[in-house]
């Protein structure tokens, strides 16, 4: 789908509609924001001549984290997820999201992606029909 | 499997830095991988996404690829949605939010393979 305007209006409200779109996948997955973010950032031409593919990944990702704060702090106050159990992920996560970020520019991810997307394929086959 | 955790933390995390996979990979590493259970996996997976931003976005900052107006613009009418979802959430039975996640990856899966390079 592509959206054919170049007025900043429209897109602004479809891009406030992408927007509530991705927290609601946020909030009830705690995760996938970010897939409805680029779409959006990608597809509207008065984004996309604004942004670089890569600008449309880190700007989606600081939406991502807005959202994800916000779901965790519904999630704790709901009282239905163990954030102790994330403890012992934090310095990994850290140290990896500090890397990715620095080989954003160096490494090509074309092919990465590809592969990753059978993965997705596998496992969401995995969820549905186990 | 404190070691797997690590290396399945880190690898997901950097992938997530450089915009493969996103934080889903590693929902997907603790529910068929460790058993977890789906909200259980949720709630470690946004404190994860937390914890790989904080870096990773420092040096998009320092980058200057972040634009910060539609960053907060996407990011604040994502809230509002959070509750929705969160909403949504408390409707949902164990089985059919592993159900949603599963399809959820499918059509994410499917747009990635099939995406035209550009």
């Amino acid at each position: 789908m592509r959206i054919k305007t170049a007025k900043p209006f429209l897109a602004i409200a479809f891009l406030l509609l992408c927007g509530f779109a991705a927290g609601t996948v946020n909030g009830l997955f705690g995760t996938g924001g970010g897939i409805i973010a680029v779409f959006a950032l990608a597809n509207v031409p008065f984004f996309k001549n604004l942004l670089s593919p890569k600008e449309i990944f880190a700007t989606t990702l600081c939406a991502a984290f807005i959202m994800s704060l916000s779901s965790v702090f519904i999630y704790a106050r709901a009282g239905g997820a163990d954030f102790s159990a994330a403890i012992p992920h934090l310095p990994p996560a850290l140290a990896g999201g500090y890397v990715g970020a620095l080989l954003l520019d160096k490494v090509k991810t074309g092919a990465l992606k590809k592969i990753f997307a059978l993965l997705v394929l596998y496992a969401g086959a995995m969820l549905i029909w186990r | 499997m404190a070691l797997l955790d690590f290396l399945a933390a880190i690898f997901a995390a950097a992938l997530a830095g450089m915009g493969v996979g996103g934080g889903g990979l590693f929902v997907i590493y603790l529910t068929l991988v460790r058993g977890a259970e789906q909200l259980a996996a949720q709630g470690i997976n946004l404190c994860f996404f937390l914890a790989l931003c904080v870096p990773s976005l420092a040096v998009h900052f320092a980058k200057r690829k972040i634009r910060l107006p539609i960053a907060l613009l996407f990011g604040l009418s994502g809230v509002f949605g959070t509750f929705l979802g969160a909403y949504l959430l408390s409707l949902a039975t164990p089985v059919l939010l592993r159900k949603a996640f599963g399809w959820l990856l499918l059509a994410s899966g499917a747009l990635a393979l099939f995406k035209k390079k550009k």
